[in-house]
Protein backbone atom coordinates (compact mmCIF):
# COMPACT_ATOMS: atom_id res chain seq x y z
CA UNK A 1 0.00 0.00 0.00
CA UNK A 2 0.94 3.71 1.26
CA UNK A 3 4.89 4.42 1.24
CA UNK A 4 6.08 6.05 4.15
CA UNK A 5 7.99 9.22 4.22
CA UNK A 6 11.25 7.59 5.36
CA UNK A 7 9.79 5.40 1.96
CA UNK A 8 9.93 8.43 -0.20
CA UNK A 9 12.85 9.13 1.05
CA UNK A 10 14.91 6.02 0.74
CA UNK A 11 13.39 6.22 -3.53
CA UNK A 12 15.13 9.14 -3.74
CA UNK A 13 18.41 8.32 -2.43
CA UNK A 14 17.91 6.00 -4.90
CA UNK A 15 17.81 8.52 -8.15
CA UNK A 16 21.38 9.84 -9.87
CA UNK A 17 21.43 13.57 -9.41
CA UNK A 18 20.76 14.15 -13.25
CA UNK A 19 17.31 12.16 -12.90
CA UNK A 20 16.89 14.12 -9.56
CA UNK A 21 17.56 17.43 -11.52
CA UNK A 22 14.80 16.95 -14.36
CA UNK A 23 12.16 16.25 -11.55
CA UNK A 24 12.49 19.10 -9.59
CA UNK A 25 11.95 21.18 -13.13
CA UNK A 26 8.56 19.27 -14.02
CA UNK A 27 7.45 19.89 -10.91
CA UNK A 28 8.43 23.67 -10.94
CA UNK A 29 6.63 23.96 -14.29
CA UNK A 30 3.38 22.44 -13.29
CA UNK A 31 3.36 24.65 -9.82
CA UNK A 32 3.74 27.85 -12.96
CA UNK A 33 1.40 26.51 -14.92
CA UNK A 34 -1.17 26.06 -11.93
CA UNK A 35 -0.44 29.85 -10.56
CA UNK A 36 -0.94 31.32 -13.95
CA UNK A 37 -3.88 29.48 -14.73
CA UNK A 38 -5.27 30.56 -11.13
CA UNK A 39 -4.00 34.21 -12.33
CA UNK A 40 -5.92 34.55 -15.18
CA UNK A 41 -9.23 33.05 -13.88
CA UNK A 42 -9.01 35.71 -11.09
CA UNK A 43 -8.56 38.41 -13.31
CA UNK A 44 -11.08 37.41 -15.72
CA UNK A 45 -13.78 37.27 -12.79
CA UNK A 46 -13.18 40.16 -11.48
CA UNK A 47 -13.39 42.16 -14.54
CA UNK A 48 -16.22 40.71 -15.80
CA UNK A 49 -18.20 41.46 -12.05
CA UNK A 50 -16.60 45.10 -11.67
CA UNK A 51 -18.07 48.38 -12.76
CA UNK A 52 -17.32 49.61 -16.46
CA UNK A 53 -13.41 50.27 -17.26
CA UNK A 54 -12.20 53.53 -16.21
CA UNK A 55 -9.83 53.83 -19.48
CA UNK A 56 -12.24 51.88 -21.68
CA UNK A 57 -14.17 54.34 -24.51
CA UNK A 58 -17.84 55.85 -23.32
CA UNK A 59 -20.12 56.44 -25.12
CA UNK A 60 -23.83 58.42 -24.33
CA UNK A 61 -27.09 57.65 -24.31
CA UNK A 62 -30.16 59.96 -23.51
CA UNK A 63 -33.29 59.29 -22.70
CA UNK A 64 -36.06 61.25 -22.52
CA UNK A 65 -39.04 61.13 -20.12
CA UNK A 66 -42.35 62.25 -20.47
CA UNK A 67 -45.45 62.49 -18.14
CA UNK A 68 -46.70 63.96 -14.89
CA UNK A 69 -45.10 61.79 -12.46
CA UNK A 70 -41.22 61.68 -13.85
CA UNK A 71 -40.12 63.91 -10.95
CA UNK A 72 -41.37 61.79 -8.56
CA UNK A 73 -39.88 58.42 -10.39
CA UNK A 74 -36.70 59.83 -11.51
CA UNK A 75 -34.77 59.31 -8.39
CA UNK A 76 -35.12 55.73 -8.43
CA UNK A 77 -34.56 55.30 -12.03
CA UNK A 78 -31.08 57.46 -11.73
CA UNK A 79 -30.47 54.77 -8.93
CA UNK A 80 -31.39 52.19 -10.88
CA UNK A 81 -29.48 52.98 -14.15
CA UNK A 82 -26.40 53.68 -12.03
CA UNK A 83 -26.18 50.22 -10.73
CA UNK A 84 -26.49 48.50 -14.26
CA UNK A 85 -23.53 46.94 -15.47
CA UNK A 86 -21.29 48.81 -18.36
CA UNK A 87 -22.86 51.97 -16.81
CA UNK A 88 -20.38 54.97 -15.77
CA UNK A 89 -22.63 58.12 -14.81
CA UNK A 90 -25.97 59.15 -14.81
CA UNK A 91 -26.60 62.92 -15.11
CA UNK A 92 -30.42 64.12 -14.38
CA UNK A 93 -29.47 67.56 -14.03
CA UNK A 94 -28.16 69.18 -17.09
CA UNK A 95 -30.74 68.63 -19.85
CA UNK A 96 -34.02 68.83 -18.64
CA UNK A 97 -36.47 65.75 -19.01
CA UNK A 98 -33.46 64.25 -20.06
CA UNK A 99 -31.52 61.34 -18.83
CA UNK A 100 -28.06 61.39 -19.94
CA UNK A 101 -26.24 57.89 -19.56
CA UNK A 102 -22.44 57.36 -20.00
CA UNK A 103 -21.83 53.87 -20.55
CA UNK A 104 -18.67 51.52 -21.99
CA UNK A 105 -19.26 50.86 -25.36
CA UNK A 106 -19.94 47.42 -26.57
CA UNK A 107 -20.78 46.49 -22.78
CA UNK A 108 -24.23 47.52 -22.94
CA UNK A 109 -26.49 49.36 -25.76
CA UNK A 110 -29.30 51.96 -26.26
CA UNK A 111 -31.87 49.22 -26.30
CA UNK A 112 -30.39 47.92 -22.74
CA UNK A 113 -30.47 50.37 -20.88
CA UNK A 114 -34.01 51.71 -22.42
CA UNK A 115 -34.85 47.95 -20.82
CA UNK A 116 -33.69 48.82 -17.30
CA UNK A 117 -35.45 52.04 -17.22
CA UNK A 118 -38.80 50.57 -18.23
CA UNK A 119 -38.58 47.40 -16.19
CA UNK A 120 -38.01 49.89 -13.40
CA UNK A 121 -41.10 52.26 -14.14
CA UNK A 122 -43.22 48.74 -14.22
CA UNK A 123 -45.76 48.01 -16.41
CA UNK A 124 -48.89 50.88 -15.49
CA UNK A 125 -46.03 53.77 -16.64
CA UNK A 126 -47.09 57.48 -15.96
CA UNK A 127 -44.00 58.48 -16.57
CA UNK A 128 -42.95 57.20 -20.65
CA UNK A 129 -39.19 56.76 -21.45
CA UNK A 130 -37.95 56.58 -24.66
CA UNK A 131 -34.87 56.71 -26.05
CA UNK A 132 -33.67 60.44 -27.72
CA UNK A 133 -33.57 60.23 -31.17
CA UNK A 134 -33.61 63.72 -33.37
CA UNK A 135 -31.97 65.26 -36.04
CA UNK A 136 -28.76 66.77 -34.49
CA UNK A 137 -28.03 62.51 -33.31
CA UNK A 138 -24.41 62.11 -34.62
CA UNK A 139 -21.36 59.93 -34.66
CA UNK A 140 -18.75 61.07 -32.27
CA UNK A 141 -16.03 59.34 -33.52
CA UNK A 142 -13.06 61.12 -34.89
CA UNK A 143 -13.16 60.63 -38.77
CA UNK A 144 -15.90 58.91 -38.78
CA UNK A 145 -18.43 59.31 -41.62
CA UNK A 146 -21.82 61.19 -40.74
CA UNK A 147 -24.01 58.82 -39.81
CA UNK A 148 -26.61 57.83 -42.34
CA UNK A 149 -30.06 58.82 -40.98
CA UNK B 1 -13.12 146.78 -36.32
CA UNK B 2 -15.42 146.58 -33.86
CA UNK B 3 -15.58 145.06 -30.69
CA UNK B 4 -17.97 142.41 -31.68
CA UNK B 5 -15.96 141.21 -34.21
CA UNK B 6 -12.84 141.37 -32.05
CA UNK B 7 -14.97 138.79 -29.58
CA UNK B 8 -16.07 136.68 -32.95
CA UNK B 9 -12.81 136.01 -34.24
CA UNK B 10 -10.77 135.36 -31.10
CA UNK B 11 -13.90 132.80 -30.39
CA UNK B 12 -13.52 131.78 -33.80
CA UNK B 13 -9.52 131.19 -33.47
CA UNK B 14 -9.96 129.50 -29.52
CA UNK B 15 -12.93 127.32 -31.28
CA UNK B 16 -11.01 126.25 -34.40
CA UNK B 17 -7.53 125.29 -32.03
CA UNK B 18 -9.87 123.04 -30.06
CA UNK B 19 -11.24 121.23 -32.53
CA UNK B 20 -7.58 120.70 -34.14
CA UNK B 21 -6.22 119.50 -31.39
CA UNK B 22 -9.91 116.96 -30.44
CA UNK B 23 -8.80 115.75 -34.25
CA UNK B 24 -5.51 115.28 -33.95
CA UNK B 25 -5.46 113.50 -30.44
CA UNK B 26 -6.24 110.32 -28.94
CA UNK B 27 -9.93 110.20 -27.69
CA UNK B 28 -10.74 110.66 -24.19
CA UNK B 29 -12.81 107.52 -24.31
CA UNK B 30 -9.70 105.44 -26.01
CA UNK B 31 -7.20 103.20 -24.28
CA UNK B 32 -4.06 101.43 -24.58
CA UNK B 33 -4.10 97.50 -23.98
CA UNK B 34 -0.60 95.45 -23.88
CA UNK B 35 -2.07 91.97 -25.86
CA UNK B 36 1.05 89.92 -25.01
CA UNK B 37 0.62 85.74 -26.75
CA UNK B 38 2.73 82.79 -26.71
CA UNK B 39 2.93 80.44 -29.55
CA UNK B 40 2.89 77.00 -27.90
CA UNK B 41 2.94 73.49 -29.46
CA UNK B 42 1.24 71.39 -27.23
CA UNK B 43 -1.74 68.45 -27.07
CA UNK B 44 -5.24 69.61 -26.47
CA UNK B 45 -8.18 67.41 -25.99
CA UNK B 46 -10.82 67.99 -28.95
CA UNK B 47 -13.75 64.99 -28.79
CA UNK B 48 -15.40 63.84 -25.62
CA UNK B 49 -13.32 61.06 -24.91
CA UNK B 50 -10.38 62.52 -23.89
CA UNK B 51 -8.60 62.05 -27.47
CA UNK B 52 -5.58 64.78 -27.78
CA UNK B 53 -4.34 65.85 -30.75
CA UNK B 54 -1.10 67.72 -31.59
CA UNK B 55 -2.06 71.49 -31.50
CA UNK B 56 -0.20 74.48 -32.28
CA UNK B 57 -1.94 77.08 -30.22
CA UNK B 58 -1.82 80.90 -29.51
CA UNK B 59 -1.35 80.55 -25.52
CA UNK B 60 -1.86 77.10 -25.11
CA UNK B 61 -5.76 76.63 -26.21
CA UNK B 62 -7.83 76.21 -29.33
CA UNK B 63 -9.29 78.64 -29.74
CA UNK B 64 -6.83 81.55 -28.36
CA UNK B 65 -7.89 83.58 -25.90
CA UNK B 66 -10.33 86.29 -26.95
CA UNK B 67 -9.66 89.88 -27.09
CA UNK B 68 -11.66 92.56 -26.79
CA UNK B 69 -11.24 96.35 -26.73
CA UNK B 70 -13.17 99.14 -27.81
CA UNK B 71 -13.55 101.18 -31.28
CA UNK B 72 -10.50 103.19 -31.16
CA UNK B 73 -8.50 101.38 -28.72
CA UNK B 74 -4.90 100.79 -29.45
CA UNK B 75 -3.11 97.63 -29.15
CA UNK B 76 0.22 96.83 -28.49
CA UNK B 77 0.69 93.50 -29.17
CA UNK B 78 3.93 91.20 -28.69
CA UNK B 79 3.97 87.42 -30.07
CA UNK B 80 6.46 85.68 -28.12
CA UNK B 81 8.13 82.31 -29.70
CA UNK B 82 9.07 79.76 -27.45
CA UNK B 83 12.48 78.57 -28.50
CA UNK B 84 11.12 75.35 -27.26
CA UNK B 85 8.86 75.16 -30.34
CA UNK B 86 10.15 73.57 -33.39
CA UNK B 87 8.52 75.58 -36.14
CA UNK B 88 8.00 79.67 -37.17
CA UNK B 89 5.02 81.34 -35.91
CA UNK B 90 3.15 84.35 -36.61
CA UNK B 91 0.05 86.54 -36.03
CA UNK B 92 -2.53 88.25 -38.50
CA UNK B 93 -5.19 90.50 -36.89
CA UNK B 94 -8.06 90.86 -38.61
CA UNK B 95 -8.91 93.90 -37.00
CA UNK B 96 -5.76 96.17 -38.11
CA UNK B 97 -4.79 98.29 -41.05
CA UNK B 98 -1.44 97.73 -41.15
CA UNK B 99 1.38 97.14 -43.65
CA UNK B 100 1.42 93.09 -43.43
CA UNK B 101 5.39 92.42 -44.10
CA UNK B 102 6.14 94.11 -41.64
CA UNK B 103 4.13 92.71 -38.82
CA UNK B 104 2.90 89.77 -39.89
CA UNK B 105 6.08 88.31 -40.67
CA UNK B 106 6.90 84.72 -39.05
CA UNK B 107 9.37 84.52 -36.43
CA UNK B 108 11.49 81.69 -35.45
CA UNK B 109 11.36 79.89 -32.29
CA UNK B 110 13.27 82.01 -29.28
CA UNK B 111 12.08 85.02 -31.50
CA UNK B 112 10.18 87.87 -30.42
CA UNK B 113 7.65 90.37 -32.65
CA UNK B 114 5.56 93.79 -31.83
CA UNK B 115 3.39 96.10 -33.76
CA UNK B 116 0.63 98.45 -32.54
CA UNK B 117 -2.83 99.20 -34.05
CA UNK B 118 -5.73 101.14 -33.70
CA UNK B 119 -8.93 99.12 -33.58
CA UNK B 120 -10.57 101.75 -35.90
CA UNK B 121 -13.87 99.80 -37.10
CA UNK B 122 -16.37 97.76 -34.30
CA UNK B 123 -17.29 94.07 -35.17
CA UNK B 124 -15.76 90.81 -34.17
CA UNK B 125 -12.72 89.97 -36.49
CA UNK B 126 -10.79 86.83 -37.07
CA UNK B 127 -7.02 86.72 -35.98
CA UNK B 128 -4.59 83.67 -36.84
CA UNK B 129 -0.90 83.05 -37.76
CA UNK B 130 0.24 83.21 -40.82
CA UNK B 131 3.61 81.59 -40.83
CA UNK B 132 3.79 79.01 -43.97
CA UNK B 133 2.36 77.10 -44.75
CA UNK B 134 -0.50 78.76 -43.36
CA UNK B 135 -3.12 76.45 -43.99
CA UNK B 136 -1.30 74.09 -41.72
CA UNK B 137 -1.14 76.84 -39.16
CA UNK B 138 -5.23 77.24 -39.07
CA UNK B 139 -5.83 73.65 -39.29
CA UNK B 140 -3.75 73.33 -36.06
CA UNK B 141 -5.73 75.32 -34.30
CA UNK B 142 -4.00 78.81 -34.65
CA UNK B 143 -6.98 81.16 -34.42
CA UNK B 144 -9.02 83.25 -32.28
CA UNK B 145 -11.20 86.09 -31.88
CA UNK B 146 -11.21 89.85 -31.34
CA UNK B 147 -14.34 91.82 -30.32
CA UNK B 148 -14.68 95.57 -31.01
CA UNK B 149 -17.23 97.05 -29.02
CA UNK B 150 -19.01 100.14 -30.52
CA UNK B 151 -17.90 103.11 -28.91
CA UNK B 152 -21.26 104.07 -28.64
CA UNK B 153 -22.95 101.18 -26.72
CA UNK B 154 -26.87 102.00 -28.07
CA UNK B 155 -25.69 101.50 -31.16
CA UNK B 156 -27.44 98.03 -30.76
CA UNK B 157 -29.70 96.48 -28.22
CA UNK B 158 -28.12 95.23 -25.12
CA UNK B 159 -27.21 92.01 -25.16
CA UNK B 160 -27.77 90.04 -21.94
CA UNK B 161 -25.87 87.14 -22.66
CA UNK B 162 -22.68 86.80 -25.06
CA UNK B 163 -20.96 83.55 -26.44
CA UNK B 164 -17.90 83.46 -29.07
CA UNK B 165 -17.66 80.37 -31.36
CA UNK B 166 -15.36 79.83 -33.70
CA UNK B 167 -15.78 77.04 -36.46
CA UNK B 168 -12.81 75.26 -38.08
CA UNK B 169 -11.86 72.13 -39.81
CA UNK B 170 -9.80 69.13 -37.70
CA UNK B 171 -8.04 66.97 -39.99
CA UNK B 172 -7.13 64.01 -37.85
CA UNK B 173 -3.32 63.94 -39.56
CA UNK B 174 -1.60 67.04 -38.12
CA UNK B 175 1.06 66.81 -40.71
CA UNK B 176 -0.82 65.65 -43.76
CA UNK B 177 -0.85 69.27 -45.37
CA UNK B 178 -1.52 67.45 -48.75
CA UNK B 179 -4.86 66.62 -46.94
CA UNK B 180 -5.89 70.46 -45.78
CA UNK B 181 -5.18 71.12 -49.19
CA UNK B 182 -7.43 68.93 -50.88
CA UNK B 183 -10.23 69.54 -47.98
CA UNK B 184 -9.88 66.48 -46.86
CA UNK B 185 -11.20 67.06 -43.02
CA UNK B 186 -12.62 64.47 -40.45
CA UNK B 187 -14.47 66.86 -38.34
CA UNK B 188 -15.63 70.26 -38.25
CA UNK B 189 -15.32 72.23 -34.54
CA UNK B 190 -16.97 74.99 -32.46
CA UNK B 191 -14.50 75.95 -30.31
CA UNK B 192 -11.54 73.39 -30.78
CA UNK B 193 -13.95 69.98 -30.35
CA UNK B 194 -15.95 67.84 -31.67
CA UNK B 195 -19.56 68.08 -30.53
CA UNK B 196 -18.46 70.17 -27.63
CA UNK B 197 -21.67 71.96 -26.75
CA UNK B 198 -23.85 68.58 -27.75
CA UNK B 199 -24.86 67.55 -24.37
CA UNK B 200 -26.15 64.04 -26.25
CA UNK B 201 -22.70 63.18 -26.91
CA UNK B 202 -20.32 61.72 -24.37
CA UNK B 203 -18.31 64.30 -22.65
CA UNK B 204 -20.51 67.26 -24.11
CA UNK B 205 -21.55 69.89 -22.52
CA UNK B 206 -24.02 73.30 -23.65
CA UNK B 207 -24.64 76.76 -24.38
CA UNK B 208 -27.05 78.02 -21.47
CA UNK B 209 -29.43 80.64 -21.50
CA UNK B 210 -32.84 81.77 -20.03
CA UNK B 211 -35.90 82.15 -21.64
CA UNK B 212 -36.15 86.17 -23.25
CA UNK B 213 -32.46 86.72 -22.66
CA UNK B 214 -31.23 88.51 -25.83
CA UNK B 215 -28.29 85.52 -26.41
CA UNK B 216 -25.45 87.30 -29.09
CA UNK B 217 -23.11 85.27 -30.47
CA UNK B 218 -19.72 86.28 -31.99
CA UNK B 219 -19.45 83.90 -34.91
CA UNK B 220 -15.67 83.29 -36.62
CA UNK B 221 -15.39 81.29 -39.45
CA UNK B 222 -11.06 79.95 -38.71
CA UNK B 223 -11.54 77.62 -41.96
CA UNK B 224 -9.55 77.03 -43.41
CA UNK B 225 -11.24 75.97 -46.16
CA UNK B 226 -15.33 75.52 -45.57
CA UNK B 227 -17.75 78.10 -45.11
CA UNK B 228 -20.45 77.92 -42.20
CA UNK B 229 -24.11 78.06 -42.99
CA UNK B 230 -25.02 79.27 -39.68
CA UNK B 231 -28.42 78.23 -38.39
CA UNK B 232 -30.30 77.72 -35.12
CA UNK B 233 -32.59 75.01 -35.44
CA UNK B 234 -35.92 75.80 -33.28
CA UNK B 235 -35.29 79.50 -34.10
CA UNK B 236 -34.32 82.19 -36.47
CA UNK B 237 -31.77 84.61 -36.07
CA UNK B 238 -33.50 88.34 -34.63
CA UNK B 239 -30.37 90.22 -35.86
CA UNK B 240 -27.61 89.47 -37.77
CA UNK B 241 -24.30 91.66 -37.93
CA UNK B 242 -22.32 91.13 -40.89
CA UNK B 243 -18.15 91.67 -39.54
CA UNK B 244 -20.11 92.29 -36.60
CA UNK B 245 -20.99 96.10 -37.08
CA UNK B 246 -23.72 97.72 -35.73
CA UNK B 247 -24.40 98.98 -39.15
CA UNK B 248 -24.08 96.02 -41.24
CA UNK B 249 -27.64 94.84 -39.53
CA UNK B 250 -30.07 92.39 -41.37
CA UNK B 251 -33.47 91.30 -39.73
CA UNK B 252 -35.34 87.79 -39.61
CA UNK B 253 -32.61 85.64 -40.99
CA UNK B 254 -32.94 81.95 -41.01
CA UNK B 255 -29.73 80.85 -42.08
CA UNK B 256 -26.32 83.28 -43.02
CA UNK B 257 -23.05 82.73 -44.76
CA UNK B 258 -19.91 83.01 -43.01
CA UNK B 259 -16.73 82.35 -44.88
CA UNK B 260 -13.28 81.18 -44.23
CA UNK B 261 -11.59 84.03 -42.51
CA UNK B 262 -14.93 85.93 -41.94
CA UNK B 263 -17.27 86.54 -39.20
CA UNK B 264 -20.64 87.79 -38.06
CA UNK B 265 -22.87 88.92 -34.72
CA UNK B 266 -25.69 86.63 -34.36
CA UNK B 267 -28.73 87.58 -32.39
CA UNK B 268 -31.16 85.20 -31.11
CA UNK B 269 -34.24 86.26 -28.33
CA UNK B 270 -35.48 82.48 -27.06
CA UNK B 271 -39.39 82.50 -25.28
CA UNK B 272 -39.55 79.27 -24.54
CA UNK B 273 -37.75 76.79 -22.38
CA UNK B 274 -36.02 73.97 -24.75
CA UNK B 275 -33.29 73.20 -26.86
CA UNK B 276 -31.90 75.13 -29.82
CA UNK B 277 -29.31 73.55 -31.46
CA UNK B 278 -26.99 76.18 -33.23
CA UNK B 279 -25.41 74.46 -36.40
CA UNK B 280 -23.58 74.52 -39.81
CA UNK B 281 -26.62 73.99 -41.73
CA UNK B 282 -24.13 72.00 -44.15
CA UNK B 283 -25.04 68.97 -42.40
CA UNK B 284 -21.76 67.03 -43.33
CA UNK B 285 -20.25 69.53 -41.04
CA UNK B 286 -22.76 69.51 -38.30
CA UNK B 287 -22.83 65.44 -38.08
CA UNK B 288 -19.42 65.46 -37.71
CA UNK B 289 -18.97 68.10 -34.94
CA UNK B 290 -20.72 71.42 -35.39
CA UNK B 291 -23.20 71.22 -33.29
CA UNK B 292 -23.61 73.36 -30.07
CA UNK B 293 -26.90 73.33 -28.43
CA UNK B 294 -28.62 76.33 -26.67
CA UNK B 295 -30.30 74.92 -23.62
CA UNK B 296 -32.83 77.36 -22.73
CA UNK B 297 -33.62 77.40 -18.70
CA UNK B 298 -35.00 79.77 -16.03
CA UNK B 299 -32.11 78.21 -14.06
CA UNK B 300 -29.96 78.82 -16.78
CA UNK B 301 -26.52 80.41 -14.73
CA UNK B 302 -23.94 82.72 -15.58
CA UNK B 303 -21.19 81.65 -18.15
CA UNK B 304 -17.71 82.97 -19.68
CA UNK B 305 -17.69 83.90 -23.41
CA UNK B 306 -15.79 80.58 -24.39
CA UNK B 307 -17.61 78.13 -21.78
CA UNK B 308 -15.02 74.63 -22.08
CA UNK B 309 -11.77 76.08 -23.30
CA UNK B 310 -9.79 74.18 -22.56
CA UNK B 311 -11.71 71.14 -22.74
CA UNK B 312 -11.19 69.27 -19.08
CA UNK B 313 -12.75 66.34 -18.84
CA UNK B 314 -13.42 64.38 -15.49
CA UNK B 315 -10.87 62.46 -14.22
CA UNK B 316 -10.36 58.71 -15.18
Amino acid sequence: MGRSTDGWVALLNEQDDEHLARGYTIMLNVALAVFALFTTLCTVTLLSHSPASASAPKERIALMLSGLRCREVQQTLETALRQTDGVFAVDGSSVPEHLLIDVEEGKTSAKDILTVAQTTLGIARSCQVELMQSCITASTHIGAPAPAR
Amino acid sequence: MRASERAFGVCAVVTGLLTGSLVLSSPTWAKTHDVAMTAIETDVVVEGNGEKYAAWTFNGTVPGPVVRVTEGDTINFTLTNPATNKNPHAMDFHAAEIDFLKNYRAINAGETISFTFVAKKPGIFFYHCGAPPMIQHVARGMFGAIIVDPKNSKAWAKADREYVLVQSEFFKNPDDVQAMFDRKYDNVLFNGGIFKYHPFVTGGGKLDAKPGERVRIYFVNAGPNEFSSFHPIGEIWDNVYESGNPINKLTGVQTYVVGPGSAATFDVVVESAGAYPLVTHSLTGALRGAIAVLLVSPDAKPAPLMPMVPWVLPAK
